[in-house]
C-alpha cells in the first residue's frame, strides 16, 4: 500500500517532484466480477451487456492509482445503452438501409454502387464522431481527487483533421501516417481537462517518420513484427510528449517487456481457454501503469472543479453524438 | 473491537486539495474535523459509499449530489467498527465481512453458466432445430441436397447402369406412392466399396456399392431406400445440419469470430455423410420405412433380413459406417417385427419386384472397381473425411 502523502495537511506542492501511476487490481477479482456478469448477461439474454461493461470499468478505474489517490468512474449501463441505441438508430440503421435496400428491390446497378458508397462514406463518419464521443463520455465520467476530466473538443473539428489528411494519405501512399497520427494525438490530448487545467502535448510526425518508414520496409523480413514495434514506439513518444501544467508524463515501457507481456498474455489464454483474459488484463494493465509517471511541478490545490456536466460547456443541447463507444 | 476515531482525508469537490481530517463515530453521523479547524457533521443517511468494495481499495464516502464532498479511509477496518457501532445505519455500506459472500458468489456464478452451456448444448440446441426445421423451405433443403450430391456422389463415379437404375427409381416411385408428400426422391447408385446408404436433404439418396452389393434381393434395397425416404420425409438431414450449425455459432460467438462459424457450416455441408442421427431419428425412420414397405404391399421381412446382415457387416468390420450410429441391431429388428406382428401379415402375398429375377447379376453391374492389391475393404469413416 502505498501512501504517497505522509503529511495530508498540504499536497501542494511547489517543488519538482516524480509522482507514480501504479495498478492494483488483481486478476482473481475481476475473474469473480466478469463471471458474475457473463451469467447475468445470458439470464438477461445479453441486455446486462452495458451494465457489466459499467461494473468492470469501475473496478479498473478504482485500482488505477495516482500517487496514492485513486481514479473513479461515474457512468452508468443506462448511459452506454442509450449511447448504443443512438448509434444503431443514426448509424446502423441507415447503414444497412444504404447497403442492402438497393439490392432487395433489385435496383439498378448504379444505385446500389451509390449505396454502398454512401454506407462507407457514413463509416468514415461514423469513425471520428465515435472516437470524439467516447474520449469525452469517458473523460467526462472519470474524476481523481473529487474532481471531473472533461473533453472539450468537438467531433466536428476531429472530422476535419480526417478530411485534411486524407489527400496527403493518398498522395504519400500512406506514407503520411505519423503526420496523421500526430495531428488526431494533438487534438484528442489537448482538449483533454482535468478541472480547470488543460492537457498539453508536442509530440511532432518529423520524430516518427523515420521509424515508421524503417518498420513499413521490414513488414516481410521481421514478419509484421516490425508494426508492432512501431506501434510501441507511437505510444510511448506519445505518452512522453503529453504534459499537464508544468509537469510532464514519462513512460518506461520497452520493446522487449511488451513482447514478453504479450506472449505470456498469449500463453494464458491459449492455456485457458479464455478464461484468464482478466489476468491477461490486468497484467496488461499493470506494466503500462506501473511504468508510467508524470514529473514536474504539480499544485493540485490550485485545480479546480469546472466540468459538473458535459452540457456545461456549450456542448450542443441533444448532440447525439455524445455516445460511448469502445473502438479500443 | 469499536475504533471511534480514526484519520482520513477530505475533499471539498471544488479543489483537488486534500485535508487530513479526524473522523468520530457518532450514532447520528460521522464527525468531521479538519485539522485546520473546522467541524462538520455527516448523517448517515446522506452518505453513500463508492469505493472500498475490495480488500486493497481505500474507502471513499460521498455526500452531496453532482459535486460531491468526498472522505477518504485508508483501513478497511473503519466498516467494520461501523458496522459494529451502529448496525442499522451501517446497512448503506459494505460490509468486509461478507467478501466471503463475493467469493461464493463467482462460484455460483461459475456453476451457473457451466450449468446453462450443458443445458444448452444438451436440450436447447437439439430444441432450437426441433422447432426450426419445419420452417426450413424445400428449396433451400434442395439447395442443400444438390450442393453435397456433386461432393458425395460426382458424375464420375457413378453407377450409369440403365436397367439397374430403372430397378431402384421403380422401387421409388412404389414407395412415395404409399406415402405420398411433397418431396420427389431420386437415387443414385455409386460405384464404391463404402457401406452406406445416405439421405440427403430435399430427396437425393446415394446408395454406395459396398451396401448394394450385400442386398440379397430388390426388396432389401427397396427397405434401405424406405428408411432413408423417411429420414428425409421427417427432415431429420436438416434438423441435424441446424444442429451442428449451431454448434458453429455458438464456436464463433464465444471466440468472436463469424467467418469460423460459415467454414463450419460449410464443412458440415461437406460432411453429410459422416453425419449421425439421434435414436430417437432412428427408431422413427424405422417405423416410418417399415409401414412405407407395408402400404407398397412390399415383403417386410426383406427389411428383418437386411438388419441381419448389417449386424454381420457390423461384427466383421471394426468400423462400421453405416451402423455405428444406429441404435442396437436387436433391439432395432425386434421393433420392427412387432411392426410386422401389429400389421397381421401372416398369409399375405406381397408383391415380388421384377429386378429379383437377375438380382445378382443385376447389382454386380455397380460393383466397385477394385484397384489390384487393394483388398481392404474401405468401410472407415475416415474415407469421407
Amino acid at each position: 500500500m502505498d501512501i504517497s502523502t505522509p503529511d495530508g495537511s498540504n499536497t501542494s506542492v511547489h517543488e519538482s517532484k516524480i509522482y507514480p501511476f501504479s495498478f492494483q487490481g488483481n486478476g482473481g477479482t475481476l475473474f469473480g466480477i466478469q463471471i458474475v456478469n457473463l451469467l447475468l448477461i445470458i439470464i438477461t439474454l445479453g441486455i446486462y451487456y452495458f451494465w457489466a461493461k459499467t461494473r468492470v470499468r469501475s473496478y479498473t478505474w478504482s485500482q488505477s492509482d495516482f500517487d496514492g489517490d485513486r481514479f473513479a468512474y461515474h457512468g452508468t449501463g443506462k448511459e452506454i445503452l442509450l449511447g448504443w441505441l443512438k448509434a444503431f438508430v443514426v448509424f446502423g440503421i441507415p447503414f444497412y438501409a444504404f447497403q442492402n435496400i438497393p439490392i432487395f428491390i433489385g435496383a439498378p446497378v448504379p444505385i446500389i454502387v451509390a449505396g454502398s458508397l454512401l454506407s462507407f462514406l457514413l463509416i468514415a463518419i461514423f469513425i471520428p464522431v465515435a472516437t470524439v464521443g467516447s474520449r469525452r463520455y469517458r473523460l467526462g465520467r472519470t474524476s481523481l481527487r473529487g474532481i471531473r476530466f472533461s473533453f472539450r473538443g468537438k467531433w466536428r473539428e476531429f472530422i476535419k483533421i480526417f478530411f485534411a489528411c486524407m489527400p496527403w494519405m493518398i498522395i504519400t501512399f500512406g506514407f503520411y501516417m505519423p503526420y496523421f497520427d500526430m495531428r488526431r494525438q494533438t487534438f484528442l490530448i489537448e482538449n483533454g481537462y482535468y478541472g480547470n487545467e488543460k492537457f498539453g502535448f508536442d509530440g511532432k510526425g518529423d520524430d516518427l517518420i523515420g521509424s515508421f518508414v524503417l518498420s513499413v520496409f521490414l513488414v516481410m523480413p521481421t514478419l509484421f513484427i516490425s508494426l508492432f514495434w512501431y506501434s510501441y514506439k507511437k505510444t510511448k513518444y506519445t505518452w512522453n510528449h503529453t504534459s499537464f501544467g508544468a509537469a510532464r508524463f514519462q513512460s518506461t515501457i520497452t520493446f522487449g517487456g511488451l513482447i514478453g507481456l504479450y506472449l505470456v498474455n498469449g500463453l494464458i489464454l491459449i492455456f485457458t481457454l479464455g478464461f484468464g483474459a482478466p489476468w491477461a488484463k490486468v497484467r496488461t494493465m499493470s506494466y503500462y501503469l506501473d511504468h508510467l509517471t508524470l514529473q514536474g511541478q504539480l499544485d493540485l490545490s490550485a485545480i479546480v472543479q469546472e466540468a459538473q456536466e458535459a452540457s456545461a460547456f456549450g456542448e450542443e443541447v441533444g448532440d447525439f453524438m455524445a455516445m460511448d463507444f469502445d473502438l479500443g | 473491537m469499536i475504533q471511534i476515531t480514526w484519520q482520513g482525508y477530505y475533499l471539498d469537490g471544488k479543489t483537488a486539495d486534500k485535508r487530513a481530517v479526524e473522523i468520530q463515530l457518532l450514532h447520528e453521523g460521522l464527525k468531521i474535523t479538519i485539522k485546520a479547524g473546522a467541524v462538520f457533521l455527516w448523517p448517515y443517511s446522506e452518505i453513500r459509499q463508492t469505493q472500498g468494495f475490495y480488500h486493497n481499495e481505500p474507502v471513499q464516502l460521498e455526500r452531496g449530489g453532482k459535486i460531491p464532498e468526498i472522505l477518504l479511509i485508508q483501513e478497511h477496518e473503519f466498516l467494520t467498527s461501523l458496522h459494529h457501532f451502529t448496525p442499522k445505519a451501517a446497512k448503506r455500506f459494505h460490509n468486509p465481512a461478507q467478501r466471503g459472500l463475493r467469493l461464493r458468489l463467482t462460484l455460483y456464478a461459475s456453476a451457473g453458466i457451466i450449468a446453462a452451456g450443458v443445458f444448452f448444448y444438451i436440450w436447447g440446441i437439439p430444441m432450437l432445430a426441433k422447432a426450426i426445421t419445419p420452417h426450413i423451405p424445400l428449396e433451400w433443403e434442395k439447395g442443400m441436397g444438390e450442393s453435397a450430391l456433386s461432393m458425395l456422389a460426382p458424375e464420375e463415379i457413378r453407377c450409369n447402369d440403365g436397367e439397374l437404375q430403372q430397378a431402384a427409381d421403380d422401387m421409388v416411385t412404389r414407395l412415395s406412392a404409399a406415402d405420398p408428400g411433397p418431396y420427389s426422391f431420386k437415387v443414385y447408385l455409386v460405384k464404391s466399396p463404402i457401406f452406406n446408404a445416405v439421405a440427403l436433404p430435399g430427396g437425393n439418396i446415394i446408395v454406395f456399392g459396398g451396401l448394394l452389393e450385400k442386398t440379397q434381393s430388390p426388396e432389401a434395397l427397396a427397405a434401405v431406400l424406405a428408411h432413408e425416404m423417411q429420414h428425409i420425409k421427417q427432415r431429420h438431414v436438416t434438423k441435424r445440419i441446424i444442429e451442428d450449425s449451431s454448434t458453429g455459432l455458438i464456436i464463433s460467438a464465444v471466440s468472436g469470430d463469424v467467418t469460423g462459424s460459415m467454414l463450419y457450416g460449410v464443412k458440415i455441408a461437406h460432411n453429410l455423410a459422416m453425419l449421425s442421427y439421434s435414436r430417437q431419428d432412428e427408431e422413427a425412420a424405422d417405423a416410418g420405412g417399415m409401414k412405407m414397405l407395408l402400404a407398397a404391399n412390399l415383403d417386410p421381412q426383406a427389411m428383418i433380413n437386411f438388419f441381419e446382415i448389417m449386424k454381420e457387416n457390423n461384427e466383421k468390420f471394426k468400423i462400421p459406417q453405416y451402423l455405428s450410429t444406429h441404435p442396437n441391431n436387436d433391439e432395432r429388428i425386434s421393433q420392427l417385427k412387432t411392426i410386422i406382428g401389429k400389421a397381421k401379415t401372416s398369409g399375405h402375398t406381397y408383391t415380388k419386384l421384377t429386378a429379383g429375377n437377375n438380382w445378382n447379376q443385376l447389382k454386380k453391374r455397380c460393383a466397385p472397381t477394385k484397384k489390384p492389391g487393394d483388398d481392404t475393404e474401405s468401410t472407415k469413416p475416415s474415407e469421407y473425411k
